[in-house]
């Protein structure tokens, strides 16, 4: 599964440590979502797609290897 | 409505880490003055301080992190798993060495086998807090794993027959 959260903080303008403090997480889990490492839960998922006002799978999106 | 935790505040790393220490110096000086207060009492206050550091452990163990979030918790629950087994196995372990080979079983053995998982837990434990290492998340590449573990399982199943086959001459 690949995201596009580092795209829409560029487009916001904000760091990972903005987004980290906006919902409530760790910076490193920000980052751990970022590079694909972690998969957050729908709490998060759903909480971070709120915050860029976008859809949830339009900032996750499955790979055919998923 | 504040969600059940079976975690205490993160303020109890510190107090855990308090305990444990203090309680390793004390271990630690009694150790190098030789301590003899009366021959029943030695053994009882090493026993009481081996306890004292085994609960300064768990408590740090068992406390939050500031940023408890759901990275934090995955990564406890994993090693969680690989603490219990080290323990569990390593005192099985003991257990039958001592029995078969008719081993007096020392208590201190147990302790140390009990703090050293504790410590191998923490240790992974903040190495993964700051490298979030890929192998503590994804459950398909350590899925990869399950061979060396059936591999492994067989070999001691092997090396326990052929042990009792030459010590009771079966």
């Amino acid at each position: 599964m690949r995201n596009t959260i580092k795209v829409e903080r560029a487009k916001k303008n904000i760091t990972q440590a903005d987004l980290a403090k906006a919902i409530d997480v760790s910076r490193l889990t920000i980052h751990s979502i970022e590079t694909g490492k972690f998969n957050p839960s729908i709490l998060i998922a759903l909480k971070i797609a709120c915050y860029f006002s976008i859809t949830v799978d339009e900032l996750f999106i499955l790979e055919e290897t998923d | 409505m504040a969600r059940f935790t079976s975690l205490a505040d993160h303020k109890f790393r510190i107090y855990g880490l308090l305990i444990a220490v203090v309680a390793v110096i004390l271990l630690v000086t009694l150790h190098m003055l030789n301590y003899q207060y009366e021959e029943e009492w030695r053994d009882r206050i090493f026993i009481i301080n081996h306890f004292i550091i085994v609960f300064g452990l768990y408590m740090i163990m068992f406390s939050k992190e500031i940023h408890d979030d759901e990275r934090v918790q995955r990564i406890r629950y994993n090693l969680l798993k690989v603490n219990y087994t080290l323990t569990i196995c390593g005192i099985l372990a003991y257990i039958a060495i001592t029995t078969l080979d008719r081993v007096t079983l020392s208590i201190y053995i147990v302790f140390y086998i009990i703090e050293t998982a504790l410590i191998i837990y923490q240790l992974l434990f903040r190495y993964c807090l700051a490298r979030n290492p890929d192998w503590i998340f994804k459950e398909t590449t350590r899925n990869k794993f399950a061979v060396y573990y059936v591999f492994l399982s067989l070999l001691f199943l092997i090396g326990w027959i052929i042990y009792v086959v030459i010590k009771f001459k079966i």
